[in-house]
Formats: structure tokens, sequence, C-alpha cells
């Protein structure tokens, strides 16, 4: 195992000079120290986003592999439309649809957690309340439909711009902002209820 | 009020920086917006933490494993295969891979490659990318519009051009050889200035020279001052002399350019030039030193990679010489990551090193956990 980690790791020493562009085409011919650099620069925000969607913490791991060993597979498709930091969030955001039906009854078990929490005395201290509202406002996006949670998560959470979005998802801008209207509502609306 | 804009379109017009003096003047608006933004603000806050660094590290693996067809060996990694070939397939079925926002543009540059050459076309205008990865290839520029590129990349060098014509080589990946027939030409490698190459100019790497071989009976000196600075919280000790390499291989070459640019705090170039020496002989007489000094110039750049480095080298090298340092340099950076419990570990291993400089920082180490 770690005899075949070791010469993967070291490349990464090269790799680390080239733009994302160019470790994307890399990627593109299999080259696996490319991917791993990829990997290197972009897994946080790839399970940032997973954690975000409400995934379990294995299916958290497996959307971000499965996005990795997909980034590879398709690289060659892409067309420099957008980063390759969304065109990766792109690749996830397809993937997360099916993860996350795998991983719904881990997620109904998560949301009764959090309704029991929320049915705790507040009068614990400030600090509590606040994880409390923090744990709220992520049951809030957990709970919202698939394409309008996405979209908030990559304009509001990750502040990609709106043209950028709208190509990875495929939608004209106009859909994207009435999505992302209809998110910030909701979400809006968690947190006032938690306040008052 | 009944001017207000609804709050769609409040939204958009705050992003294209157009609402502020209705939100001004708009108390009910600007109470509005400002819950939205909170609301944002507490999601942004909402997230969870990563997991372990161990864990990633395993999934990292897992994902290069899998992209060089060996097995696969994370905890359910068959069943993330199954997901990512059901989702495959049912996207492919259901008509609902990304689809085609524009019709492909078109490319600027025409390609013609010379035998056998081996080379990816990975992307299309605006930023139009060549893999080159082995013999050459003849490339023709039409002028680029404002904001577009066009490069030729290999592992080890970009070349990046503005409408021109020139022939490009490369051999196992790397630059060989930049022929410009008309235009200008921008060659930036990895570890050398960037040059400007005109009509009838030529860029190759510079050769090895065998005229500096260093004699088999004379060491490369010890670190002359200023030797480079040690990490945080560790003493700096002298660099030991390395054993010379028995003859200018590729890899002594690389030992040697890597050696020099730590000299200089070139600690970058330092590093990529110790993986190369691993890379092109990993179990020959200088891959131990260079897999030891490799997390030493990653960590000094102050890289994040050091860590994952120090662990792959104390997994592969641990009767090393260097262990003991290795440990405490890696519990330091453990500690600055917030990994206590693998510090702390690391810390205990650095105890038994040799110097008692090691000994110090890994006792230090534990004191700031507040172990005794």
């Amino acid at each position: 195992m770690s005899a075949k980690l070791v010469p993967l790791r070291r490349l990464a020493g090269e790799t680390a000079e080239l733009s994302d562009e160019a470790l994307l085409a890399a990627c593109a011919t299999g080259d696996a120290a490319a991917l791993g650099a990829l990997f290197d620069r972009f897994h946080e925000v790839v399970y940032r986003f997973a954690g975000r969607v409400a995934l379990g913490d294995d299916a958290r791991d497996d959307l971000v592999q499965a996005t990795f060993v997909e980034v590879q597979r398709t690289a060659a498709k892409f067309r420099g439309l957008s980063s390759v930091r969304t065109w990766i969030l792109g690749v996830t955001v397809n993937l997360a649809r099916h993860v996350r039906r795998s991983d719904q009854r881990r997620r109904q078990r998560e949301a009764r957690f959090v309704a029991h929490v929320e049915a705790a005395p507040v009068d614990v201290g400030a600090e509590v309340d606040q994880r409390m509202l923090l744990a709220r406002v992520e049951q809030a996006i957990a709970e919202l439909p698939h394409d309008p949670q996405v979209t908030f998560i990559l304009c509001d959470l990750e502040r990609l711009p709106v043209p950028e979005v709208a190509r990875v998802l495929g939608v004209p801008e106009g859909t994207v902002w009435r999505r992302l209207h209809d998110a910030r509502k909701i979400v809006r609306a968690s947190v006032q209820r938690r306040l008052r | 009020m009944s001017a207000c804009p609804s709050e769609l379109e409040l939204g958009r017009a705050v992003s294209d920086g157009a609402a502020p003096e209705h939100l001004a003047a708009c108390a009910s608006c600007r109470a509005t917006w400002d819950d939205t933004l909170r609301a944002i603000e507490l999601a942004r806050r909402a997230t969870r933490p990563l997991p372990p660094a161990a864990q990633r590290e395993e999934l990292r693996t897992a994902i290069l494993a899998s992209s060089r067809g060996a097995p696969v060996v994370r905890r359910r990694a068959a069943v993330v295969g199954c997901v990512a070939l059901a989702a495959a397939g049912a996207a492919l079925y259901l008509g609902l891979r990304p689809r085609p926002i524009a019709p492909p543009p078109a490319r600027h540059a025409t390609i013609v490659p010379h035998a056998g050459a081996q080379f990816s076309a990975a992307s299309d205008r605006p930023d139009e990318l060549v893999y080159l990865v082995d013999g050459g290839i003849d490339v023709a520029v039409t002028p680029l519009e404002p904001g577009e590129r066009f490069r030729v990349v290999t592992v080890d060098a970009e070349v990046e051009v503005h409408g021109t014509a020139f022939e490009v080589t490369a051999h196992d990946r790397r630059l060989a050889s930049v022929r410009v027939h008309h235009g200008t030409v921008e060659v930036r490698a990895l570890g050398g200035p960037a040059r400007l190459l005109h009509a009838g100019d030529a860029w190759a790497p510079p050769p090895v020279n065998t005229a500096l071989a260093v004699p088999p009976s004379a060491p490369p000196p010890p670190a002359p001052a200023p030797a480079p600075a040690a990490p945080r919280h560790i003493a700096a000790q002298p660099l030991q002399p390395h054993p010379p390499p028995p003859a200018r291989s590729p890899q002594a070459v690389a030992y040697d350019d890597a050696w020099t640019a730590l000299r200089a705090n070139d600690f970058t170039t330092a590093s990529a030039a110790f993986a190369r020496t691993t890379l092109l002989d990993p179990d020959g007489p200088l891959a131990e030193d260079a897999s030891y000094w490799y997390p030493v110039a990653l960590a000094r750049a102050k890289r994040g990679e050091a860590a994952g480095a120090f662990r792959d080298f104390l997994d592969r090298y641990p009767r090393s010489p260097h262990a003991g340092e290795a440990s405490a340099m890696l519990g330091w950076l453990l500690v600055d990551a917030g990994e206590r419990a693998e510090a702390e570990r690391r810390f205990r291993a650095g105890l038994d090193a040799a110097s008692e400089q090691v000994r110090a920082s890994a006792r230090a180490g534990l004191a700031a956990l507040g172990v005794r």
C-alpha cells in the first residue's frame, strides 16, 4: 500500500508548478500525479459541498471519490468555459443527486437527531444557542429541494459567479437567480423562526 | 412602497451593484436584505469539519490507485464504483449529462504531428491547451483575441504563444525543444526563467554539464552559511554532508540541483528537484536522503503537502538516521494543523533521536501539547 503511495506522491513536486488547466489536461492523458495534484487543490471544496448537501460521513467520502474518478474520466471534455474549480464542482453536482439517494435513510436519521437537539432547553448558554442556530440553518439547507440547494451552495456559499453556475448546471441565468431567490427565502425564514 | 423591486430583482440588483440607493432609502427592503445576508453568513459558517488528514490520504490513495487500474483499497470503494457507474449510466440513459451550452468553439491552432507524436488537444478557445507527451508537433496559431490564450504543456514546462508558427518536441513528457518559425513564443520551464523566443530562435533544456562532475571521493560540502532556516520550533542544525553520487546520472544532477536551490533558499525548486531525484531512481543510493529533504524543503516553502511527505518518508524509511528529526518536524506541523493525537505520537518517536537538539524539540512539542 505505502509502496504504491510513495511514487505517486513524489510526482506532486513537479505538478505543483502547473496551472489548474494544465493539470486537467495532463489528467486527461491518464497522468496519475496530475490527478493527485487536482485532488490536493480541490478536495476541500468538494468535501465542503458534500457536507452541505447533508450527506453522511461515508456518503461524503463516496461523493468525493466518485467526483475525482469522474474528473479523470471526463477531463478531456473540459472546454475552458469556466474555472477548473467550477467545472469540478459541476461534476460533483451531477453525481450528488445519485449518491444522495443512497444516503437518504441516513439523512432521515440525522434529521431526527437534529430535531431532538432542537427540542432541548435553550437556557444553557449563548454558545449552545448559537450552535443550535447553525444546526437549524444546516438543516434548512439540507431540506431544500435539490436544484435550489445546489444553486444556493454554489452561488452564495462557494461564491461562484452566476454565469458560471448557469453554464455548469446547463440552465439560463434567470433560472439560477430564481432558484437562488427561492433558497434564500427558505434559509432566511429558518433563521428568523429560530430567533423569534 | 410600490416602487420597491421584488426580492428576486433586489438580489440581482445588489449583485450588479445597482441597488445601493434604493436600499439606503427603503427601510423595509434594507431589513429584508440584511436578514438575507445574515442567513447567508450563518450558512457559510454551518459547515462540517473535514475528515482527519489520514482519512483523506486514504481516499486520495484509493483514487490514484483506481486511476492506474490497480485494485481500489478503500472501504466501500466498490460501492462508489457502482454508484459512479450507475450514475454515469443513468445520466446517459436519461439524457441528464451536462448539456452543451454552446457549439464547440473553433480552435486557433492548426497542429501537424510528427510521426509517432503523442499529444492531446485538451481544450478549445478561449484557453486552448495542448498536452504534449512525446514526439514533435508543428503548430500554427492565428492571432488571438483579447483574453484568449494558447499553450502547449508538458509536465515540466509551458509554451505560450500569441499568433505564430512553431515546432515543439517532448521526450517522455518533458519539453525537449522549441523552434519558432515566425511570431513570438514564451517558454516557461520548471526551475528556470521564462524565455521569449522570436522568429528563428530555438530553445532546448540546459545540457547536463559533465565537466562539473564531482569526484566520488569529494562529497558535496556540508551546508555553508546561509543554511536554510529550520522549520519553526526546531533548532537549526548543520546540514550533514551527503554521500556523493557515483556518477553524474540524471538523479545525481537532480540531487545537486536540489541542494543548489536549497542553499539559495529557493525551497519550491528544491522540493521539486528532490522529488525528481527519488522519482528517477526510487531505490537508488540518493533516494532515502532526497526523500527526507523533500518534505523539509516543502515545509520551508510552507507547502501543505509537507506533512504527508514526512509521513511517506517515515513509512518508507522507519529506521533512517533522519527518522527522529522527521518525526519531530512532522509533530510541529501537526500541532499547527490541530491534529494533536498524531502530533503526540510523532513527538514521542522524536524522543528516540540521536541528536539532543531533536530530542529537545520533541520534548518541547509534548510540553506544548500539555503532555508529560
